[in-house]
């Protein structure tokens, strides 16, 4: 029995709760999830660097490349401009790898997965409730860069006398495309961080898949990129962005299988992340 | 009443200045005790020569398909090709070693040993060279014992009495260890892991993307100085052929990558100087 | 209630928890005592379902932590301080565990209020004191209004003014009927905040008992005596089979072996004065070191005397 002789203090001023209702519901950790997102500068400053980056890279190579072009509007119609102009696109996914791997390992590194576990021990919960605001989060990033860099882009390109729409062929596909893109691009990185549950390595092995590789296979005989090249996690995705599907060597998906291989890449890396993260110890 | 001795506590060696030596031994032990440095290390390693392998046996198989251009350009080059890989590794270790330190707060700790800052970061910088070039004179050779066998029975010369070949595979220690500085003055710049890794995998992978892309003679000018192409020119052996993207030549690029590094490694130093911990 | 019954953690070769099997009670302060290493932060865990036992288990009121509904509501937490993300402010991080069980917002400004950071309750936690980071923990698992409390040293870093606070809180909170665990290493706190003691060692159970019991039971009883005639009391002592120190107390000596009143009844019988007869009460530290001695893992080699008697013979 407790022997306190003063008078019972502070406590006093803290009212019980009324009885718990139920259990802690998916709707309570998708608010969590929304809030340890939007309460943490850094990571707002991370969207809003992908957004200034994706678009001014876009545009800036849009306009280097209208302005100096020799071709005429005829041949150039017969280019992809409408992937060209999103070419930020190939920066913006650098950021979303960090967004997507952050979103886990962050947790893990400043300890605060624990507190996170004990409050909701069903972990499924909070792994499913992460990846909806992220996907939420890096969609609408996602498509504001995309779509910002198309009509910037579509600006310059009508100084060449070529007009670029979202009626123009296949455009307002590969123009959602592009946001789709970076989405997978975060999920990925949120996979391998799950499953790695360590910031550098994550991203190191982000930008290995969606970078180095191509580069590698560069050196490979053109024989063997004809069968390899278009599964590549960059050439397969890509093709969900772009309105022809030409590729360097080989053959190419078509928009929506290879954005269905790009995908199937992100799948896996987050079955793996999920297995990781309901069964090792915290 | 019981006997108790008073000690006086004096301290027997003289109050001196940390030497170099010491800053040394220190950050030896600190990067060999962290048991990630070993499986990083062991990640590259044998990554880059596995894809070394993997390249040169698939161009072997197919050496019939290659056109003449094409057979022209395998060199030296071609054997350490693995490299690309090991690159984004070694920078991510330089970029660990200095941002692991102020994540956890230890560098603090490092500080207060090493009250005077230029020590601290020399010895950081002399020990991460150190174990990169060795690491990276391992990756060169272990990527010639097993990739240039494909290379050489089509003929490809890559004897090593050649001084370009020789040249070309020093070269490998040489590219790792100034990206894994590059990278450690990325991170003594940013002090956060996600942010220099995203800046150093930019400077190396993005931006010759964009250089690509620019139009007329600027695009081209500026692409051959990115630090990724400079590089790789240090190890190309073969002449140009037509038509391929111009590159620098092989002390060109050595020289470019020397300022790439001064340019992050100078400001890194001036600001760890005179910054709060 | 928390139910430990057979509780066995291993990591590889080594057995962390051992077959603990112990009851924590509500109404009152139950102390979780035990040497670095004893397996204490890994019992803890286990009960939180952090980690998973290799056998036996660990209940919160008949459920596994991992089956209750709103956990945040039965069970408050305080394992570390420190971890939180440095960039979010007290208020966020709060928020954050509150939208996890549903929890009402202002339940967030009542706790920082209850625990004094309402002040810098927007502030980032990166720029918090070892003190304020502790507070932090504690209003983290006051949220949800929880039956028990689990805490791991609460007071590491706080002022004497917020030790005494969190000993008044805990005995209120034990007064509404709720069950406290602490875990700690401030003896001398314990002493005056605990109601029962759980002692680990090596990860085995040592002793689950009242305070009171543990103190008589782990130490030696020992009395002060002031007397005149020394070496007549130390003769008469010597023959009964009792311990006679000195000590540098102006002449006192302390008996060990008997009590009070049987020293005083020898000394009548012997016609001996005495000037002071005061039973030596011993505390909870020297108890516990008295038990860990022959458990302690990592037990320290006695420091030397650096000047100066240290305080007792």
């Amino acid at each position: 029995m407790s022997t306190v002789t003063d008078k019972v203090p502070v406590f006093a001023g803290l009212a019980p709760l009324p009885e718990a209702k139920g259990r802690a519901g998916f709707g309570g950790a998708l608010r969590s999830e929304w809030t340890k997102i939007r309460s943490v500068k850094s990571t707002l400053w991370t969207l809003a660097a992908a957004i200034v980056i994706g678009v001014g890279i876009s545009a800036l190579g849009n306009w280097g490349q209208s302005s100096h072009t020799t071709e005429t509007a005829v041949e150039l119609a017969h280019k992809d401009l409408v992937q060209r102009t999103m070419f930020g696109i190939i920066l913006g996914q650098l950021v979303m790898v960090v967004f997507g791997a952050l979103a886990v390992t962050a947790e893990y590194s400043t300890g605060m997965i624990r507190t996170s576990l004990s409050a909701q021990p069903r972990r499924l919960n909070v792994f499913f409730a992460k990846l909806v605001i992220v996907t939420l989060v890096a969609f609408v990033v996602g498509e504001i860069i995309s779509f910002a860099s198309f009509f910037i882009g579509a600006h310059f390109w009508a100084t060449k006398g070529v007009t670029l729409t979202l009626s123009t062929h296949g455009a307002l596909q590969a123009v959602i495309g592009g946001g789709l893109y970076l989405v997978g691009a975060a999920l990925l990185a949120f996979g391998i961080g799950a499953a790695l549950r360590h910031t550098a390595g994550a991203i190191t092995l982000g930008v290995a898949l969606l970078f180095v590789i191509n580069i590698i296979t560069n050196f490979m005989p053109t024989s063997w990129q004809n069968d390899i090249d278009k599964w590549l996690p960059y050439n397969a995705g890509s093709q969900v962005w772009a309105t022809q599907h030409v590729a360097d060597v080989g053959t190419s998906f078509s928009a929506w299988s290879g954005f269905g291989v790009y995908m199937g890449y992100a799948v896996i890396a987050l079955i793996l992340g999920l297995w990781v993260f309901e069964r090792r110890d915290a | 009443m019981t006997a108790t001795t008073t000690r006086s506590f004096h301290m027997d060696a003289p109050i001196r200045r940390i030497t170099f030596r010491e800053a040394l031994d220190s950050e030896f032990a600190k990067i060999r005790s962290v048991r990630s440095t070993y499986w990083t290390l062991l990640i590259c390693v044998v990554l880059s020569v596995g894809i070394s392998l993997l390249i040169a046996a698939v161009t072997s198989a197919n050496w019939d398909t290659l056109s003449a251009t094409n057979r022209a350009t395998v060199d030296m080059s071609s054997v350490v090709a693995g490299v690309y890989f090991g690159v984004l590794v070694v920078g991510v270790l330089g970029v660990l070693v200095v941002s692991t330190e102020y994540g956890t707060g230890m560098m603090r700790t490092s500080l207060t040993a090493f009250p005077r800052r230029s020590v601290l970061f020399l010895a950081k910088a002399v020990v991460l060279t150190l174990v990169v070039l060795v690491t990276g004179i391992i990756i060169a050779f272990a990527s010639y014992g097993v990739a240039s066998p494909f290379y050489t029975k089509h003929g490809v010369d890559l004897s090593l009495s050649h001084g370009a070949n020789v040249r070309a595979l020093l070269a490998v220690p040489v590219y790792l260890a100034l990206v894994a500085l590059m990278g450690l003055a990325l991170g003594f710049l940013l002090r956060h892991t996600a942010a220099a890794i995203s800046t150093l995998v930019g400077l190396f992978f993005v931006v010759p993307i964009i250089t690509n892309f620019l139009p007329g003679t600027l695009g081209k000018d500026l692409n051959k100085i990115v630090p990724s192409n400079a590089g790789s020119a240090m190890m190309v052996t073969h002449a140009a052929t037509p038509g391929s993207t111009p590159t620098l030549s092989p002390i060109g690029g050595f020289v470019a990558l020397l300022i790439w590094t001064a340019l992050l490694i100078v400001p890194a130093f001036w600001f760890f100087r005179h910054r709060d911990a | 209630m928390i139910e430990v019954r057979d509780l066995v953690k291993r990591y590889g070769d080594t057995t962390a928890v051992d077959h603990l099997s112990f009851a924590v009670e509500p109404g009152r302060i139950t102390g979780f005592l035990g040497p670095n290493g004893a397996g204490k932060s890994t019992t803890m865990r286990l009960i939180l379902g952090l980690d998973r036992p290799s056998s036996g288990s660990a209940l919160i009121d008949g459920l596994p932590y991992r089956d209750l509904r709103d956990p945040l509501r039965y069970v408050g937490a305080l394992l570390e301080a420190r971890a939180v993300h440095g960039g979010r402010s007290a208020f966020n991080h709060l928020l954050y565990l509150a939208q996890t069980q549903g929890v009402p917002k202002r339940r967030v400004s009542e706790v920082l209020e209850l625990v004094g950071l309402s002040g810098v309750a927007k502030k980032r936690t990166k720029g918090f004191s070892l003190g304020m980071g502790q507070r932090l923990g504690i209003a983290a698992a006051l949220l949800g209004d929880p039956k028990i409390l689990i805490l791991d040293e609460p007071v590491n870093g706080l002022d004497p003014e917020g030790v005494l606070w969190v000993r008044q809180l805990l005995k209120a909170l034990a007064g509404e009927g709720r069950t406290i665990f602490v875990s700690s290493h401030l003896m001398n706190e314990m002493a005056v905040t605990a109601d029962h003691l759980i002692v680990i060692g090596r990860g085995k159970l040592q002793a689950d008992m009242p305070v009171g019991q543990f103190i008589a039971q782990f130490s030696d009883t020992a009395v002060l005596v002031r007397t005149p005639e020394a070496e007549a009391l130390r003769a008469a002592a010597g023959e009964r089979g009792w311990t006679v120190a000195d000590t540098d107390l102006d002449g006192a000596l302390i008996v060990t072996g008997s009590t009070a009143p049987e020293i005083g009844e020898l000394a009548a019988a012997r016609g001996l004065v005495l000037h002071e007869l005061t039973p030596q009460r011993a505390s909870l530290e020297e108890a516990y070191m008295e038990l860990t001695r022959e458990t302690g893992e990592f037990a320290h080699r006695p420091a030397p005397a650096w000047g100066g008697a240290d305080g007792r013979a």
